[in-house]
This record gives C-alpha cells, sequence and structure tokens, in this order.
C-alpha cells in the first residue's frame, strides 16, 4: 500500500491511500494521520479511491485518526497488556471530529458500512468534493 | 619491510658462480650493502676496483620497495675494451639484481606466511568475539578494536548498509571528521567497481592508488578533508546474501600507506564481520520473533480455552462448526450455550476481535463472558450486544474492537432472533433452496456508545440451516491474491439444500481450502451451522 499526503491548505490534510490496507500497514495510516495532526491539520480527508482491499484493521486506522483529530491517543491493538490497561478516554457517538471519507471503492464502502462506521463520517465522492467541503 | 640483512638473503654458491664467472670475462664486481661494506666480491676484485690498474664501469642501485639496499660495483683492467666490458658489466650487474630480488621475493612469501598466521589468530580471535554480540554497533567496535593493532590506522569508521549511519568510530575526533566526510564517495566507488564478496581498496593520500598494479582501484579522489589524513582503505562489508555496512581507515598524514598485505588483512576482517553482522540482524529478528510469537500463542491458548468443547444436545437440531486458525493475526471466537432460566433455548455467538495476542484474547474472554450474561437476563439479542457494548467502551476501553453475530434461538418453535454488531451477515438456507440474507443493523462494539443495533426475526422450520460465518471465510485469497467473496460463497450455500449441518460445514471448508491452495490463511476462519432436522416435524 503507498501512502502520500496533500495539504490543500494549512489546516487541511488530504491521506490518499492505494493498494492494500489491512493488519501489515494499518499503523503506518496511523502515522501518516499523526504526522498530519502535528503539522497542523485541522480536518483530514482519507482518500480511499485506491484501494483495492480494505481488512478489519482499517476500521481501527480511521477510528484512530478520528480520534487523533480530537487531541486523544489512540491506543495500539499491538501494544499488549499495555492496551488493557492504559484505559483511553471514552469514546463517543461523535467519532466524526474533521475526519472524511472520499471516493470509497464498493468494497470498501461494504466493509464500512457492515461495521456501521459508514454513518459516523461525511462520506464524499472524491477528493475534490471532499476537499471543498473541508476547506469551505 | 625493514632494512634487510642482504649478506644473508643472497643464496652465496649462485653468488660465488655468477662473480666468479665475471672474473673469468676479466671483470671485477663486487657487492655491498646500504653501509657500503662488503658482502662478495670477484677474485681480485679489489686489484681492479681499488688499484692504479683497474678503473669503475658502473654502479648499480639495489632497490627494494623504493629503498636503496646495496650496490654493485663493476669494474676492468685500464687495458680492457671499455664497450664490451661495459656490456659484459651491465649484464653481470643485472644478474646479481636479480638474485637479489629473488632473495627478496622468498623473503616477502616466507614474511606473508607470518602474517597469515596472525591473520588467522585475529580472526578467530574475532570470529570467537564475534559469535555471541548481535548489537550491530558493538561487533562495529569490536571490528574497529581488532584491526587496529595489525593496521595502525589512525582513525576508522565502520557504517552500516545504507552507509548513512556510523555505527562506529574510532580515533581523534578532527580525524574522524575528515574521515567521514571523504567516505561516502569512497565507498561508493568501491561498491561500484567490485561487486566480490569482501572487497577491498586502498588509496594513497594524494589520491593515487599505493599499488599501481591494481588499475581497477584507480582513483581521482576527493582529497580527504582532514590534513591529518594520509593513506585511506576501505572494505565493503558483505557476504552472499547482501550488503551489511562498510569499513574505512586512514593513517595519519606522512606515514607510511596501507599495503597489499593490509589489503588483504582487512578484507578477511571484513567478511568476518559482514557475518556477524548478518547473523546478528537474524538473531535480533529471532528473538524478536520469539517474544512476539509467545504473545501470539498465550493469546491463542486463552482464544481455544474460549471455545466450546462439545455442543449442548437438543433434540431434533444438528449443530457443527468449523474454526481455522490463522498464522498470526485473528481473533474469531464462536459459541453455543443453553440459557439459564430457558433450558429449551440456545444463545448463538459467532465473533471477530480485531487485533491479536493477548490484548485480543482478554477482550474475547471479556465480551463472551459479557455476553453470556447479558443473555441470560434479557431475551433480545439487540439489547444484549447494545449492553455489552456500553460495558466494553465505558469501562474497558482497550482500542480493540469486536463484531458480533447474535441470536437466540428457541428449539421448541424454531423462533430465532438475530443481532448483528458490525458483523457480516448471517445465512439463512432454506429447505426449499432459498438463501436469505440477514443483515439487521448495528455498529461494532468497542467504538462508539450507541451501537445502534436492532434485532431481526426468522423462523427455522424442518430442514433449513442457519449459517454464520467471520470474514475469513470471504476474505480467503488464493495463491494468485484473488478473494474466495461472498458470490461463491452464497453459490456454494445454495448448492447444499438437504445436507447436515456437519456436511454444510464440510463442503464450506472443503470449498475455502481447495480455493486458498498453498496461500497462507491471513485471518481466522469460523463457520457455524445450527440446522434444524427434516425429520422432526415429519413424525408429528
Amino acid at each position: 500500500m503507498d501512502i502520500t499526503t496533500d495539504r490543500p491548505s494549512p489546516d487541511v490534510a488530504v491521506i490518499g491511500l492505494t493498494g492494500e490496507l489491512d493488519g501489515s500497514n494499518f499503523e503506518a495510516v496511523i502515522e501518516a494521520g499523526r504526522i498530519a495532526r502535528n503539522g497542523g491539520a485541522q480536518r483530514i480527508v482519507l482518500d480511499l479511491a485506491g484501494l483495492t482491499y480494505m481488512g478489519s484493521s482499517g476500521l481501527v486506522a480511521i477510528h484512530s485518526i478520528a480520534l487523533l483529530l480530537r487531541g486523544l491517543e489512540p491506543t495500539s491493538p499491538e501494544d499488549g497488556w499495555q492496551a488493557i490497561h492504559d484505559l483511553s478516554s471514552a469514546p463517543d457517538t461523535d467519532v466524526d471530529a474533521g475526519l472524511s471519507l472520499a471516493g470509497l471503492p464498493p468494497s470498501v464502502e461494504r466493509v464500512l458500512d457492515r461495521s456501521g462506521m459508514l454513518e459516523l463520517f461525511a462520506v464524499h465522492p472524491d477528493r475534490e468534493t471532499a476537499i471543498a467541503a473541508a476547506t469551505a | 619491510m625493514g632494512s634487510p640483512g642482504l649478506g644473508r638473503l643472497i643464496d652465496p654458491a649462485r653468488l660465488a658462480d655468477l662473480l666468479s664467472a665475471a672474473a673469468g670475462s676479466g671483470l671485477a664486481v663486487r657487492l655491498v650493502d646500504a653501509s657500503g661494506a662488503e658482502i662478495a666480491a670477484s677474485p681480485g676484485a679489489a686489484a681492479v676496483l681499488d688499484g692504479p690498474g683497474g678503473a669503475v664501469l658502473g654502479r648499480r642501485r639495489i632497490e627494494i620497495d623504493g629503498a636503496a639496499i646495496g650496490e654493485i660495483v663493476t669494474g676492468a683492467p685500464i687495458d680492457a675494451d671499455t664497450a664490451v666490458a661495459r656490456s659484459q658489466a651491465e649484464l653481470v650487474g643485472r644478474a646479481i639484481e636479480l638474485v637479489v630480488e629473488e632473495a627478496f621475493a622468498r623473503r616477502a612469501i616466507a614474511t606473508s606466511a607470518i602474517t597469515d598466521l596472525r591473520e588467522l589468530a585475529l580472526l578467530s580471535r574475532l570470529t570467537a568475539t564475534l559469535a555471541t554480540i548481535i548489537d550491530p554497533t558493538e561487533i562495529a567496535r569490536h571490528v574497529l578494536d581488532s584491526v587496529s593493532r595489525p593496521l595502525h590506522p589512525l582513525a576508522g569508521l565502520v557504517f552500516d548498509a545504507d552507509s548513512a549511519t556510523v555505527l562506529a568510530s574510532a580515533g581523534p575526533a578532527d580525524a574522524v571528521a575528515g574521515l567521514l566526510a571523504g567516505a561516502p564517495p569512497l565507498v561508493a566507488r568501491l561498491r561500484a567497481e567490485d561487486p566480490i564478496v569482501g572487497s577491498c581498496a586502498e588509496i594513497a593520500p594524494d589520491g593515487v592508488p599505493a599499488d599501481a598494479g591494481r588499475p581497477e582501484t584507480t582513483v581521482t579522489a576527493v582529497h580527504p578533508a582532514s590534513p591529518r589524513i594520509g593513506g585511506r582503505l576501505a572494505a565493503i562489508l558483505r557476504t552472499a546474501r547482501g550488503e551489511h555496512g562498510s569499513i574505512v581507515l586512514a593513517r595519519a598524514a606522512g606515514s607510511p600507506g596501507f599495503d597489499e598485505a593490509n589489503r588483504q588483512l582487512l578484507a578477511s576482517v571484513a567478511t568476518q564481520a559482514a557475518l556477524a553482522l548478518e547473523r546478528g540482524a537474524l538473531q535480533r529478528v529471532v528473538v524478536e520473533r520469539r517474544a512476539f510469537d509467545q504473545e501470539l500463542a498465550i493469546g491463542r491458548r486463552i482464544q481455544i480455552s474460549l471455545m466450546p468443547r462439545r455442543f449442548p444436545e437438543i433434540e431434533g437440531w444438528q449443530i457443527a462448526s468449523a474454526y481455522e486458525p490463522a498464522r498470526e493475526v485473528g481473533g474469531d471466537f464462536y459459541d453455543v450455550f443453553r440459557l439459564r432460566d430457558r433450558r429449551d433455548c440456545l444463545g448463538l455467538v459467532v465473533a471477530d476481535v480485531t487485533g491479536k495476542g493477548i490484548p485480543a484474547a482478554i477482550l474475547m474472554a471479556d465480551a463472551r463472558g459479557l455476553i453470556h450474561a447479558a443473555a441470560d437476563h434479557g431475551d433480545d439479542p439487540a439489547e444484549t450486544l447494545s449492553r455489552v457494548n456500553r460495558i466494553l467502551v465505558g469501562e474497558r476501553g482497550s482500542g480493540l474492537f469486536v463484531t458480533v453475530a447474535h441470536a437466540r434461538l428457541d428449539a421448541g418453535t424454531g423462533r430465532l432472533r438475530l443481532a448483528r454488531a458490525g458483523h457480516d451477515p448471517v445465512h439463512v438456507l432454506r429447505a426449499d433452496g432459498r438463501l436469505e440474507i440477514l443483515d439487521p443493523p448495528g455498529r461494532l462494539i468497542g467504538m462508539v456508545d450507541d451501537i445502534g443495533t436492532a434485532s431481526c426475526e426468522v423462523i427455522l422450520d424442518p430442514g433449513d440451516a442457519f449459517i454464520a460465518h467471520t470474514d475469513g471465510v470471504t476474505d480467503t485469497r488464493s495463491e494468485d491474491g484473488a478473494f474466495y467473496g461472498e458470490e461463491r460463497y452464497r453459490a456454494l450455500l445454495r448448492g447444499l439444500v438437504g445436507r447436515s449441518a456437519a456436511e454444510i460445514v464440510e463442503a464450506v471448508d472443503g470449498d475455502v481450502r481447495a480455493f486458498r491452495g498453498l496461500a497462507e490463511p491471513a485471518d481466522d476462519l469460523t463457520l457455524l451451522v445450527v440446522r434444524r432436522e427434516q425429520g422432526s416435524f415429519a413424525a408429528g
């Protein structure tokens, strides 16, 4: 999977994913989100148009970036025992905090829909529409 | 090579032959060492060379490695034909010179045999030391230590494979800095020039190779940045399987440059160092892997302990399951249990925890226990899952999610209520061949406070089968990367009408395995089938 980050404006970052998002690389996506957030991005557009596959690890990545945008530190499923003991602040229904999704391929949309996450985020047909909405 | 004892080196018999032959031709020949002391002379030479009746025709300096080690003085009586005498003197002088050079070559071979022994000792010590080290920095430090005595460099550096990271350095700071500045082009050139394992080259201070006999090492190199740096010697640390770094040494300006023996020694050390770095890297992976595997194994043990050992026996119903763990990722679990106050009712669970290892296993155990308890206290699966989610989100926030398909089956009536939390749809294969897809709403557990579940309800008549799976089934990939997919899964199920629960499980499992071929299972795979027996109503 390839990850690209564009900054169409100072407080907006567009993270584009190409290839397969799964357990082997979802942490790189969270890292890209963290870098964008630390670089001043208040809103992030995840452009998923290039994804040919997204496993359930992708859900963790999307949720983690949403938490980062709210200033929360997501716990990593890889953290071992620590993840169980470090109680992160409780997530709430208001997950959509400046994170929007763009260009969902049908297979990715299905995974998001199944998990019930689709309705938690603003979803745009393509990157341009998403950027326009984020910079408005 | 130190000052040679010229007299001891030369074979006296050969020298005597040459000298008497010279005397027979009327020539006088004397061989002297660097201090001018006579080593040998032809019979009567003193009278000709030192007396008034003769004349000195030629003096030939004998040089080895650019240093004068002696002289051959030839002469003839005054009445000899000087043109003939000069050419004869030239020949005799050249012959003696050859004897001397030959003697030196033998000595060089003997010396290199001694050097080889030292080298062997050094290498065996180095190998023994490196055998226990896996840290690349420590390996690099030992390598620099080991070459400091035999090669006496002013400064030394070991780079890792990308040539950007210095693993270890030795020597005065300014010399190291100077060496560092000049090293990358040197290493790059060496790497490009010589693709052979553990290759090596030497470079003189002015950028001219010290050994002119090795034209491939010619370099118009960047002059070392530090005035303190003289000759340099570099080696790529390479094994048959790849490059693991490089080593660059420099001598002080003004001191002799490195020679061929030095080059060979460093080449041997470089090979040892490369092997040690490669082994260290492998060992680090193994150590990390072992810790990782241990956690995975513990997680697996917890996970397996949560699976039902046998299913409750319910008259008129068949229950069958398949569970296949993936090597790494995967946190599937399933459960079939009787409800506490309704022994004729079954709780069915198929779930998938994101993540792996101990945290996933603990979440699994948590979720399983909570679903049991909540199901015992309510009759709506949607309410059960919502309650479980509230507890997991509110009290146990772990950063992990779980998708669940949970049903409550009344074995007496065949009434089945299903709730879904972010899980793949559940299928009902009717006795008449219709395949129904149950897809009630509901988000995965662990992410948000309200998962928005609602149950749906169906009646399972005789011959109908409830079939729940995890995405390990549909996400199975073939050797060429194609997905098994929902279409193939559903088409297969449609063809399984009339089959028992165990036969359905076997057919799906077999088809998935056949599709996967030799590809590694990427995720856990779970299948749970509960089928109402065809005959159970036929009698009544």
